[in-house]
């Protein structure tokens, strides 16, 4: 008897130890999801094509990064779940996260927990197509119009793969320089008027920050830039740079890697590293860091895609006189097409199955919706794609720096490269050129070693059926001006 | 007479024996099964999962493709990055332990004996130890700041330094920065460790060595030194493996820079494994870089019980 207790207790400690142990989320059955604040979806006979349930309410999942605009987007999401969510029985349980995004997307997926709605961030969207993680959104029923709308806007491999759509554009992201004008009067860098004069080369920006820097007396410096964001030397240089040499890392007419273009522009920046006319600790700091060191007025000049806008006017309000110019180049008269990001919207996770398929579907049109967007577009947060939104705005947005950024018509879109794709030995070009600004190599063995390295890992990829050339071929003159 | 209870007694325990061995089978195990199936989905299940991936080339999203011993081979032959921070790694093991136990036995030491404000020091010393990683990493990054820092600005006022030191600009001075704050997190548990060997000594032996008239420095290597054997070996081993093993710091307070040069083992592998914005994941890699390290840290446990054996059986 005593034997049998014993027994019994143990297994007893056994299923106690081991309760938390479940999902309920598994990619692809019947036992997915399906959270609700009342009932299980699989209970629910009663739902409606129109998404009508009686009173029971469907959770919708969704995963995203938002910039300045994530107190917009929770205050929009909360009202609609209150009121159009409410009527047709959908609750949209999101979650920002803005610091390990992809990352966590990325684990969240991998084990069998996505999310219905994510953000899909366009270098990974190859890798989650093979991967089937995403669902066409052609094969969505109720997003017909939107499809039909967003048609003449839709760009390979940022968001249609094989004929398929998985994402939509959201928005355009023209990447400028803000600089601080009060600096600039202060360093004598003015026009005939008396106004502070941007540079148009990158020889004038390397001479302005040396002069910013100069009449700074320690106080104030000409150039912030951050080696601590992984993304910084891409975002903040790199793609600027595209516009003086009309090429990107990845030679999209001949399908190889290729660093060599950008030799000019480390150039610049050791320059500036010997005139000292950074701020100090750019090596480690971060973007947030570094961008409200430029709202407190210590920094002349910082690369700042479109959302900076945002964030200069809400999250570091500037404390500054401050302004926009567009990207230098190194000649002028011989200037290419600046690069815009296009960053894409949501996409629906594969593992949504079709009896829930109607709530997700309803979750996604309202986040693509025009009244959505507008309200991005009139509180300075992003430019829509589609023009109509823009056109069709009532109020014009008068945040500092937000008509410059408006004004892009040279620019074009920043081609797809397979960065996110290959297996690359080694470290990637963030960290080398790190390296050469560090002092450990020099620019050219630098750039000799990311061009072996990167061609290495993509000649294993193509070979290995992960990368289609073919997908990447653009036609030489994208970046020519017309 | 003595022999036949002798006898009588050896039959009874072979007989309880017996029984024991015959009638306890199931519920022994019963009882250790939720520790067996803990030990088989946390344990070995992973290292299984690690041995396997490591023979592959695997991004997670593709299909994976095997390739032998491959990675093994890369980490050998065509990744000079992994043993820079394998070095690290040591460097900064070595180099703050260092200074971190001697700091923290003197600390035990001074706190065993009896003054006012003995317990408050005692406490001041141990909340570091109870503070998040991620917020020492922070301070310390903002106390070492190039711009408005903190030792800046003293090193500046006391005139040591003419302009500020960009600490995190070069890997020396980013892994000193490192260790200094990694000493402030773990001092004062290893001083804990210390104060309980120490109120652990006999006071007789002290009193013994007043009659021999032994001056304190005596007293300290003579007795105190030897006596806390036995929880030295046990304090220097866990604090090495610690540091050995040392990641949330690394990541928080420099994540590699400059340029990947103040990487720890943990660190780089964490990177190469789940890869980031610029980088695909490589799970097969990341699988070996682990093996070799568990390797490594196996090796160096191995050579510190060996070489620590005699001093932990002496007392």
């Amino acid at each position: 008897m005593k034997k049998w207790i014993c027994v019994i207790l143990a297994l007893g400690l056994f299923l106690f130890a081991f309760a938390g142990c479940t999902t309920t989320t598994e990619q692809g059955t019947d036992e997915e999801i399906v959270s609700t604040d009342t009932a299980t979806v699989k209970d629910e006979p009663e739902s409606t094509s129109s998404g009508k349930t009686n009173g029971e309410i469907t959770t919708v999942t969704y995963f995203t990064s938002a910039g300045g605009w994530k107190s917009l987007l929770e205050s929009e999401v909360e009202n609609w779940n209150n009121t159009v969510g409410a009527e047709k029985g959908i609750r949209i349980d999101m979650t920002v996260n803005n610091d390990t995004f992809s990352e966590t997307l990325d684990m969240a997926i991998k084990g069998g927990n996505s999310p219905d709605i994510f953000y899909q961030s366009s270098s990974k969207l190859a890798a989650f197509v093979a991967s089937n993680y995403v669902r066409p959104l052609d094969d969505v029923p109720g997003l017909e119009s939107l499809l039909e709308e967003y048609a003449d806007y839709l760009i390979p491999i940022t968001t249609s793969i094989g004929g398929k759509t998985y994402t939509l554009p959201l928005e355009a992201l023209p990447i400028k320089i803000a600089y601080n004008k009060d600096l600039f009067k202060m360093a004598g860098i003015v026009d005939e008027n008396g106004e502070a004069k941007p540079p148009v080369t990158w020889d004038e920006v390397v001479e302005d920050a040396r002069l910013i820097t100069e009449a700074g007396g320690g106080e104030y410096f000409g150039i912030g830039f951050t080696w601590g964001w992984s993304v910084g030397v891409r975002r903040l240089a790199m793609k600027p740079y595209i516009a003086s040499t009309g090429q990107g890392w990845f030679d999209n007419e001949n399908g190889m890697y290729d660093f060599a273009p950008f030799k000019g522009l480390f150039e610049h920046l050791m320059q500036i590293k010997e005139d000292e006319s950074y701020f100090p600790g750019i090596e480690s700091i971060g973007i947030d860091p570094i961008r409200a060191q430029f709202a407190e007025g210590r920094i002349g000049m910082m690369t700042a895609p479109s959302y900076d806008v945002g964030v200069y006017n809400d999250q570091f309000p500037a404390t500054c006189d401050w302004g926009v110019f567009d990207i230098p180049a190194e000649d002028p008269n011989n200037r290419y097409a600046p690069v815009m990001l296009m960053r894409p919207n949501n996409s629906i996770s594969s593992s949504v199955t079709e009896d829930r398929l109607w709530a997700v579907a309803e979750a996604y049109k309202f986040l693509h919706s025009d009244e959505l967007l507008t309200k991005y577009y009139e509180g300075g947060f992003i430019i829509p794609v589609l023009p109509s939104i823009v056109q069709g705005a009532a109020n014009v947005c008068d945040k500092v720096g937000w008509a410059e950024m408006c004004d892009y018509e040279d620019y074009v879109p920043m081609p797809e490269f397979p960065d996110a794709l290959i297996m690359l030995e080694g470290d990637p070009y963030g960290v080398v050129f790190q390296s050469v600004w560090e002092g450990s190599m020099t620019i050219d063995e630098a750039i000799e070693d990311l061009n072996t390295r990167y061609n290495e890992a993509l000649d294993k990829a193509v070979q290995g059926g992960k990368v289609n050339l073919d997908d990447y071929l653009i036609s030489g003159d994208y970046f020519d001006i017309n | 007479m003595y022999k036949d209870k002798v006898k009588a007694m050896k039959k009874l325990i072979s007989f309880r024996q017996r029984k024991l061995h015959q009638t306890n089978p199931l519920h022994a195990y019963a009882m250790l099964t939720p520790a067996m199936v803990g030990m088989f989905v946390f344990v070995i299940y992973p290292l299984l999962w690690v041995m396997r991936w490591c023979l592959f080339s695997y991004d997670g999203f593709y299909s994976a493709i095997y390739v032998g011993f491959d990675n093994f081979i890369r980490i050998f032959t065509r990744d000079p990055d992994f043993w820079e921070s394998v070095l690290n790694t040591f460097i900064f093991a070595f180099g703050k332990l260092a200074i971190e136990l001697p700091l923290a036995l003197g600390a035990a030491y001074v706190l065993n004996k009896k003054f006012k404000g003995r317990n408050l020091c005692r406490t001041i010393f141990f909340l570091p130890t109870i503070i998040s990683v991620a917020i020492i990493g922070i301070v310390f990054y903002y106390l070492f700041a190039s711009y408005d820092g903190v030792i800046n600005g003293v090193l500046t006022s006391l005139g040591w330094i003419d302009s500020s030191i960009d600490w995190f600009a070069n890997k020396w001075t980013a892994m000193v920065v490192l260790g200094i704050a990694s000493i402030w997190q773990n001092f004062g548990i290893n001083m804990i460790f210390f104060l309980t060997g120490l109120q652990t000594i006999p006071e007789e032996l002290y009193e013994a060595g007043d009659i021999d008239g032994v001056n304190a420095f005596q007293k300290f290597f003579r007795i105190t030194f030897p006596m806390l054997g036995p929880v030295l070996t046990t304090v220097v081993m866990v604090a090495l493996l610690g540091s050995l093993k040392v990641t949330d710091l690394v990541l928080v307070l420099t994540n590699g820079v400059p340029a990947g040069h103040t990487n720890v083992m943990m660190t780089f592998i964490f990177k190469k494994f789940f890869g980031s914005y610029l980088t695909s994941s490589d799970y097969g890699y990341g699988a070996a870089l682990i093996v070799i390290t568990a390797i490594i840290l196996g090796i160096v446990t191995f050579i510190y019980l060996k070489v620590t054996k005699k001093s932990s059986e002496i007392y």
